[in-house]
């Protein structure tokens, strides 16, 4: 598989969008397609792919192909797998799949929390182990993640969303590491809070709220530089290094 | 939450949904709410009234299909006209027709039946739109200027009261180049600006006057006519090289200036400046959003009028039979605004020809736009016997600017609002969604 030298996107191959309707994927889906690249999108509603695979065969004047495969369908991901992959040749891999809930909500409610970890953490790292094998055979390839900054601290407002967040960043840590010399690049994205549905609740300082297509901009770069984490907006990384080095006792203090 | 258009003032508490796919939105219907894009329109069109709830259509942003046999482009109403001008000048097509911000929604363009520096030569964007779906109170309905024509005429214009506009076909226009061939041309007084559109706008597609209106006596209505043409019209070129497209501002103006920083002697400074640029008369060619988008470089201007907000004031004078009755409706409102100091950051003189929309603003003549920053009781008064001037001579004030029409000079200006209003009651009988402006104009009475 050709790399092309100016850029570690494969020039061949489509990139998966999994998770195509969050308001994240749409903007990334976006920048990739004005930059050029195919796609092939994943998702769990056939009428809502197609909505979207028409509005990028519309912004890229080529065809976007669909592929309906639901994260909570344990007993098909092989199968559906084996189906993506079969006439499809990947150059990469978006992940964006995730779900978040109010904290309060998840609190009395075992139902709702076992379905956010069975959709931010563990189906996602059943469903990425396939996709980082698969790119591991063909000789390369980038996995780039939606994780949060969420992830990096246990807050209060926050412990369950942030609690799956944190798993699935030291997932891609340690698949970071055993991809390492295989030519497949695995990238942890850790957005702030981002305007899409997902925040509609939110009840934080405005300023710190992000437009998607700002992070989708960030992503896009971090993939094309094989950055290993991606904080978006830039700002996160330095706020979260101070974040992660205070003491408990000071952390739990800090408001948001 | 706190809502307001792009003039800042009247400023509402209202609540709303930002659904981001269309089926969730017209499955919902049956509890419709005042639909809203980018919030560019400068009044009240786009807040909703006390109780109304409101629905913001920018997630409602993807294209359906394109046609490169037609030019037409079908996509859902919250696609932005900087979207489709992303996809699209690199390709070689154009809007028919452009306000002057690329930052308003499809949607939002449709609902005003927005006018560009083309009007004289092929109308405002009713004519470019082939096709609507509208989700209405009384269902999803299906419309284009031949079938429900009605429904497609008192929605074109409509301001949103017919109901969501859900799907829109838009033909685009065929462009060799992203870039502009243009021209600007001093004129020393108000009849010479006037002159100078008679003798070369038939020329050009687009045209457009600044007008410095602080400039008096034998200056009044000094200006620059702008004029300019696609470059290489006519000619579409094998393998066009993708132009670049910036869409970014180039600053940003941060918060809102603590007494607004366009105080009158800033405004003459401006006014006086842009008057004195040398300008050969000559042609040279400009990148198209210079042209077209001037102010889109810098990101929330609004701010600079200060809290307070600012209106903004766009009226036509009508001139069906080329006597000369819109040059002089236009040179007895200016000459009002000089006398009181209203001068503007930004006055904009435009010869125009005739809507056909059941609401239309444009009628053959001229229109003149500027922004007149709020500075209270007086400020309204003062819009109060400007309103009278233009009623004087058969005018209208375009409600997409509008913040303080009164419902009498308003019925006064267009006779034709009954007419709409038994339009948009057929499919939205109960008045449901509406809009602060609905109401302040009386339209449900």
């Amino acid at each position: 598989m050709g790399l092309n030298t100016n850029t570690r996107v494969p020039s061949s191959g489509r990139i998966a969008i999994f998770g195509t309707t969050s308001g994240i994927a749409r903007e990334v889906s976006r920048a990739f397609v004005r930059e050029g690249h195919d796609l092939v999108l994943i998702g769990r509603s056939a009428e809502a792919l197609r909505a979207e695979a028409a509005d990028l065969e519309v912004r890229g004047n080529r065809p976007v192909p669909v592929c309906v495969w639901d994260l909570l369908d344990r007993q098909h991901h092989a199968e559906r797998f084996a189906e993506l992959v079969s006439n499809t040749e990947l150059s990469g891999v978006f992940f964006a799949a995730g779900v978040l809930y109010p904290e309060k909500d998840l609190e009395n409610d075992g139902d709702l929390t076992r379905h956010l970890f069975d959709m931010n953490l563990t189906e996602t790292i059943v469903v990425l182990n396939l996709f980082a094998h698969h790119l591991q055979r063909q000789g390369g390839g980038f996995l780039s993640v939606l994780s949060s900054v969420a992830g990096d601290r246990g807050r209060a407002a926050n412990k369950t969303y942030g609690a799956s967040k944190a798993g699935l960043t030291a997932y891609l840590e340690g698949l970071r590491a055993a991809m390492q010399g295989t030519g497949v690049r695995v990238q942890t994205v850790k957005p702030g809070p981002v305007r899409t549905p997902m925040t509609d609740g939110y009840k934080g300082p405005a300023i710190l709220l992000a437009e998607p297509e700002a992070v989708a901009r960030d992503i896009v770069r971090g993939i094309r530089s094989g950055k290993a984490v991606v904080y978006t907006p830039g700002f996160w990384r330095l706020v979260m290094a101070i974040i992660r080095a205070l003491p408990e006792s000071l952390a739990r203090k800090v408001p948001g | 939450m706190a809502l307001s258009g792009w003039g800042r003032t009247p400023v509402v508490t209202a609540e709303g949904d930002i659904p981001d796919s269309l089926r969730e939105t017209v499955d919902d219907v049956s509890s419709p709410a005042l639909p809203r894009g980018l919030g560019r329109s400068y009044g009240d069109a786009s807040l909703p009234a006390l109780g109304e709830r409101f629905l913001e259509t920018t997630r409602l942003d993807r294209f359906i299909s394109f046609d490169a046999a037609t030019g037409i482009l079908i996509a859902e109403s919250g696609v932005s006209l900087h979207a489709i001008l992303q996809v699209f000048v690199p390709r070689g097509w154009f809007l028919p027709v452009t306000p002057g911000t690329q930052w308003v929604t499809l949607g939002g363009a449709v609902a005003s039946n927005v006018h560009g520096k083309n009007h004289h030569h092929c109308g405002s964007i009713e004519h470019f739109v082939t096709e609507l779906e509208v989700a209405t109170p009384a269902g999803v309905r299906h419309c284009t200027p031949t079938e429900d024509a009605d429904l497609f005429r008192a929605t074109v214009g409509g301001y949103g009261l017919t109901g969501l506009i859900t799907r829109i076909g838009l033909r685009l226009k065929r462009i060799a180049s992203p870039r502009v061939r243009t021209r600007g041309l001093k004129t020393p007084n108000l009849a010479g600006l006037f002159e100078g559109f008679r003798e070369h706008d038939n020329g050009y597609e687009y045209s457009v006057a600044w007008v410095d209106t602080l400039a008096r006596g034998n200056s009044m209505g000094r200006g620059v006519l702008l004029l300019g043409d696609h470059e290489g019209q006519g000619t579409v070129p094998e393998k066009a090289k993708p132009p670049k497209v910036p869409g970014h501002t180039f600053f940003n103006v941060p918060f809102s200036a603590p007494h607004g920083i366009l105080q009158p002697w800033a405004l003459r400074l401006f006014n006086t400046a842009y008057y004195r640029i040398p300008r050969s008369g000559k042609e040279h060619t400009a990148g198209y959003e210079g042209f077209f988008y001037p102010l889109d470089v810098i990101g929330n201007w609004n701010r600079m009028y200060g809290p307070q907000g600012f209106f903004q004031y766009q009226f036509v004078i009508p001139d069906p039979d080329g006597s000369g009755a819109g040059e002089a409706g236009v040179h007895a409102g200016l000459e009002f605004l000089t006398r009181h100091g209203m001068g503007s950051f930004l006055a904009v003189l435009k010869r125009c020809g005739d809507d056909a929309v059941m609401l239309p603003f444009c009628r053959r003549g001229f229109t003149l736009a500027l922004d007149i920053p709020h500075r209270g009781a007086e400020t309204l008064r003062r819009l109060d016997e400007l309103d009278r001037i233009v009623l004087e001579f058969g005018g209208r004030v375009y409600l997409t600017k509008d913040a303080r029409l009164s419902r009498d000079t308003f019925r006064a200006m267009y006779p034709e609002w009954e007419e709409w209003m038994r339009a948009v009651k057929r499919v939205n009988p109960e008045g449901q969604g509406r809009s602060l402006l609905s109401e302040r104009l009386g339209l449900w009475d």
